[in-house]
């Protein structure tokens, strides 16, 4: 199993629990157990810095923050956790839902063994995706954050196609200050044409 | 009918619980190497299709297979958590030096939850034991005491006020008291869990019992609470339609059973004047000598 990151289990029944976060340590996972919906939150809450890879077990039906709801608050906590759910009864509108939202997968408690553990790997590696996607876009706005807002402004009518002339007229600037504010961009973001620099604008998510 | 090949079917689906536990004790005391875990998964199924022999005899196919499906439902607990713990063990047993005392703890475990299956099992046992109606004349009013008693401490640690109306001069019933104490019970208890979220000045819960025409008694249970859609009204009579969280989904339906055995009816409307529901249902008076008897005790004429 190469995925990494920690399998959070949140099932009210303790027995369950137990067997299941047991059954996947031994696995290989690593692998934490929460009664509820809301002991999970407030672990993860104080986590620094935040939780930003693993997945949820949860079960469908508990008391307190069911299943569903719990996705929905980790959602509205920004915390970025695919889900795969268990449950005892099989529920289809609440597997769609589920579904809707992002769930990774939906098993019976009795599922076999190979189903759930290719399910979590699934959603780990889907947690992992997420991450290195994110991480990567943070990387590529901190290289953006060199540039001026002068350049940023520039660098906007770049993307878009535009010659230098019509630059330099829309912000009412000299061509040739243009021309200096294309190579101190190229410079920073060390880049070597058009194409490279709109290519990279789009993967930090700028101007669109 | 067939009380003798109903014990045999309960004796069997008991039996074969044992003996699947038995056998994953033994897979994992090493007499096998391997667990079968298809034994755990064909044994809910072995459960469950038990029942609904069991159920098909008894002629009670829809009351019985709420039963079985419920049981199922109840034994997916305890089943997955000794599947889980099998696949650990099997895990362990791999390993180079397998960590014994894991393995016991594993063990210990799976007893405990293979106990608690059974326990399942004896409850669904006790209820479908007690299926068959003693019917006697009954006072309600005594029976609306008896259920206000047992609510008592619940209604004031939840702060419900239970109001009681019983008609003067009613007449006995004809019923089973204690599946119409479940009735009574079960439909407070929902009153409760409804006007849970309302205001502590507003949990009020009205039991109402009058004389209807044709021999005919009927009891209301309303509630103060905030209401609830007609799509979730139409459905409450379905089995395991539920809106509590852990709730079973067999309440109502049950109820509606019992009174429906009873030749009454059970149904639902909303509060008059209110926005909670109104769940009625109506019995039948107890045969005039009954009543007679009953009328002279209340005057203190007979002891």
């Amino acid at each position: 199993m190469n995925a990494s990151g920690v399998v959070y289990v949140v099932d009210d029944d303790p027995s369950f629990r137990t067997a299941v976060t047991r059954m996947l340590a031994a696995a290989g996972l690593s692998v934490q157990g929460y009664g509820s919906g809301d002991e999970l939150l407030a672990e993860l809450a104080g986590e620094e810095p935040p939780v930003d890879s693993g997945c949820v077990l949860a079960d469908l039906c508990m008391p307190g923050l069911d299943g569903l709801q719990l996705q929905q608050a980790c959602t509205d906590a920004g915390l970025e956790l695919p889900f795969v759910f268990l449950t005892g009864r099989g529920d289809v509108p609440s597997a769609v839902s589920a579904m809707q939202h992002g769930a990774v997968d939906f098993l019976d408690k009795c599922a076999p063994q190979q189903a759930l553990l290719t399910s979590l790997e699934r959603a780990l590696e889907r947690s992992a995706h997420a991450r290195a996607s994110r991480a990567q876009r943070a990387q590529l706005q901190r290289r953006f954050g060199a540039l001026t807002a002068r350049e940023l402004e520039v660098l906007e009518q770049v993307v878009r196609g535009r010659m230098n002339k019509q630059i330099a007229a829309t912000l009412d600037i000299h061509e040739r200050t243009v021309k200096l504010h294309r190579s101190a961009i190229t410079t920073k973001l060390r880049v070597r044409s058009v194409a490279e620099l709109t290519t990279l604008a789009r993967e930090a998510g700028l101007f669109v | 009918m067939g009380s003798i090949t109903d014990v045999m079917s309960l004796v069997t689906t008991l039996w074969s619980m044992a003996a699947a536990a038995a056998l994953t004790l033994a897979v994992l005391y090493g007499v096998v190497w391997t667990v079968d875990r298809r034994n755990l998964a064909n044994l809910t199924l072995c459960v469950v299709a038990i029942a609904m022999a069991f159920v098909a005899r008894a002629g009670r196919v829809t009351a019985l297979g709420q039963l079985a499906s419920a049981l199922a439902h109840e034994l997916s607990q305890p089943l997955g958590a000794i599947l889980r713990n099998a696949e650990a063990a099997e895990l362990h047993l791999n390993r180079p030096s397998p960590d014994l005392a894991e393995l016991r703890e594993i063990i210990a475990d799976i007893r405990k939850d293979d106990r608690r299956a059974g326990d399942v099992i004896e409850q669904m046992r006790a209820l479908i034991k007690r299926r068959t109606l003693q019917m006697n004349p009954l006072s309600l009013n005594e029976l609306v005491q008896d259920v206000i008693s047992l609510v008592h401490s619940d209604a004031m640690a939840r702060h419900v006020a239970i109001d009681c109306i019983v008609a003067a001069g009613l007449p006995l019933v004809s019923g089973d008291r204690v599946h119409l104490s479940q009735v009574l019970l079960n439909l407070v208890i929902n009153g409760m869990d409804a006007i849970q979220s309302s205001p502590g000045s507003a949990r009020r819960i009205v039991i109402e019992v009058r004389p209807r025409e044709q021999g005919r008694v009927e009891v209301a249970v309303t509630d103060s609470g905030p209401g609830v859609p007609p799509e979730v009204i139409a459905k409450v009579f379905d089995p395991f339609y539920t809106t509590k969280s852990g709730g079973l989904g067999m309440g109502l339906p049950i109820s509606r059973t019992i009174i429906e055995a009873h030749g009454g009816r059970l149904w639902v409307e909303r509060a008059p004047g209110g926005r909670g529901l109104t769940f009625r249902f109506t019995l039948f008076q107890a045969a005039a000598a009954f009543q007679t008897q009953h009328a002279l005790q209340a005057q203190g004429a007979v002891s």
